[in-house]
């Protein structure tokens, strides 16, 4: 449901409880969008030419986090 | 033949033993499968469900698995946001675990509704002061939450984490996972809270009403508490027999016993607030319906027994065994408290749901019993298939467990 949907009541009930879902489902896709735009970003830095990446363990990766 | 997805320096049975393993597991799923069929086909007159027992076996089984797989919110929370680094070695297992119990859940609930092709009317055509569309909203953004946690332990895979592009995307995930791990937690946090809520605000129905505070009945605050006190439990149980199966040690014990010590703690507390509700209960909500207690537990098979057992024997004993350090770093002490503590919380949930609408609520109404068919058992078993057969690949073919390789050198 949202504020264009025929069922829709602009009170304080609607609001709070359709605003709460969408700020859950906003965090959740911004988020997302941070990650997948940081990755875009992060490629070209970590990328050397004519160099295979090495194989990165998820064990010694893992301590990073 | 799938050595180069194992996890590297580490062991693991034979293709043909792992795939014996998950036969038995495939046939829930089968009879799982058939079942659905056969409900979707003909309709759910398939069940033993009718307009007395509209909540039944799946919702018994739902609100189960959901306090179950709290691990993962909690468990998250307490290593995102507080900050308990040793919980990293047991978060990957809590994850998948979570998610395995909230999809299982959904996939019961779209068999449950009758028309799953109608599902998406709760979102659309949402109403708003129904305890139950805010637990809908709540499970369904929180699966999408476990979804993108369990999305870097896939590619943690040795084949993937090869695929630079596939390595970058799931480091970053893993340093943006605070967001994710707090936006779980508020959404867990509401959720428990509705399902015990939904319970509390049922006034025709003295035996499952309740007070409370505002427009929350005491019953929101109890499923929370008992949900984050059983699902760490539950992921000890998880992590301990995949240890017996797989004989190693998978996780270090501080993180095991700092799981246990939270749960005990909240496990007691929960006890506190839940003797002194079902008191309240007995002395406030009972009398004003013009009953007493025992008026609850004259007929059928559902006596006193239940509340000794719920409040007693799955309650109070397995807070005591995880209270005292000695009892909780024996091993055999530790399980049976855990496997007490989530059997309390399945029987807290058969309680509210099927024992509610079973008891008469009018003067001229009888009690009424119920049994699951067998396509009913065959959905709710195929959710156990469908959670050892995902376990069961995590394992093999994911790092679930950080510490595996340390803790078990390969010796050639």
């Amino acid at each position: 449901m949202t504020p264009f949907s025929f069922e829709w009541q602009w009170n304080i009930e609607y609001i709070l409880f359709m605003g709460l879902l969408y700020i859950a489902l906003t965090i959740i896709v911004c988020g997302l969008v941070y990650v997948l735009v940081k990755t875009w970003l992060d490629l070209p830095m970590i990328e050397k030419p004519h160099d295979t990446p090495p194989e990165i363990s998820y064990r010694s990766r893992y301590s990073d986090y | 033949m799938d050595s180069p997805l194992l996890p590297e320096g580490v062991k693991r049975c034979s293709t043909k033993a792992f795939f014996l393993w998950t036969l038995p597991w495939l046939g829930l799923l089968a009879w799982g499968g058939l079942s659905a069929f056969l409900c979707l086909w003909k309709g759910l007159n398939q069940t033993n469900m009718s307009n007395i027992f509209a909540f039944a076996l799946w919702i018994v089984f739902d609100l189960a698995v959901i306090a179950l797989g709290a691990g993962a919110f909690f468990t998250g929370f307490l290593t995102y946001i507080i900050g308990k680094k040793e919980l990293k070695n047991v978060i990957n297992a809590a994850v998948i675990i979570g998610f395995i119990c909230y999809s299982g859940a959904i996939a019961m609930l779209g068999i449950d509704i009758g028309q799953p092709i109608r599902g998406w009317f709760i979102f659309w055509h949402a109403n708003i002061h129904s305890m139950l569309v805010e637990v809908s909203f709540c499970i369904t953004c929180y699966l999408m939450v476990l979804a993108i946690e369990f999305v870097p332990i896939i590619l943690g895979n040795r084949q993937l984490s090869k695929i630079r592009e596939l390595n970058i995307f799931g480091h970053n995930l893993h340093e943006t996972m605070a967001v994710f791990a707090a936006t779980g937690t508020f959404l867990s946090f509401f959720h428990q809270g509705s399902l015990g809520g939904m319970f509390g605000v049922l006034y025709a129905r003295p035996f499952a009403a309740r007070d409370g505070f505002f427009i929350w009945p005491w019953t929101f605050f109890l499923f929370i508490l008992s949900a984050i006190a059983a699902g760490p439990c539950f992921t000890i149980l998880c992590t301990k027999l995949t240890e017996k199966l797989s004989r190693k040690k998978l996780v270090p014990d501080n993180a095991i016993q700092l799981l246990a010590k939270i749960s005990a703690f909240l496990l007691s507390l929960y006890m506190v607030l839940k003797i002194a509700d079902t008191l309240g209960w007995i002395y406030g909500v009972v009398p004003r319906a013009g009953l007493k207690f025992i008026d609850f537990y004259q007929e059928g098979p559902y006596g006193v027994w239940l509340v000794v057992c719920e409040i007693i024997i799955f309650g109070i004993a397995p807070a005591i065994i995880l209270l005292v350090p000695k009892a909780r770093q024996h091993d055999g002490w530790l399980i049976a408290a855990c496997l007490m503590t989530c059997m309390g919380i399945v029987l807290n949930r058969f309680v509210f749901i099927v024992v509610t609408l079973a008891i008469p609520v009018m003067p001229f109404d009888r009690f009424w019993g119920y049994l699951p068919t067998w396509q009913e058992w065959g959905i709710a078993m195929a959710v156990i298939g469908y959670g050892f057969l995902l376990f069961s690949a995590a394992y093999r073919y994911l790092p679930l467990f950080p510490k595996e390789r340390e803790l078990n050198p390969v010796t050639e």
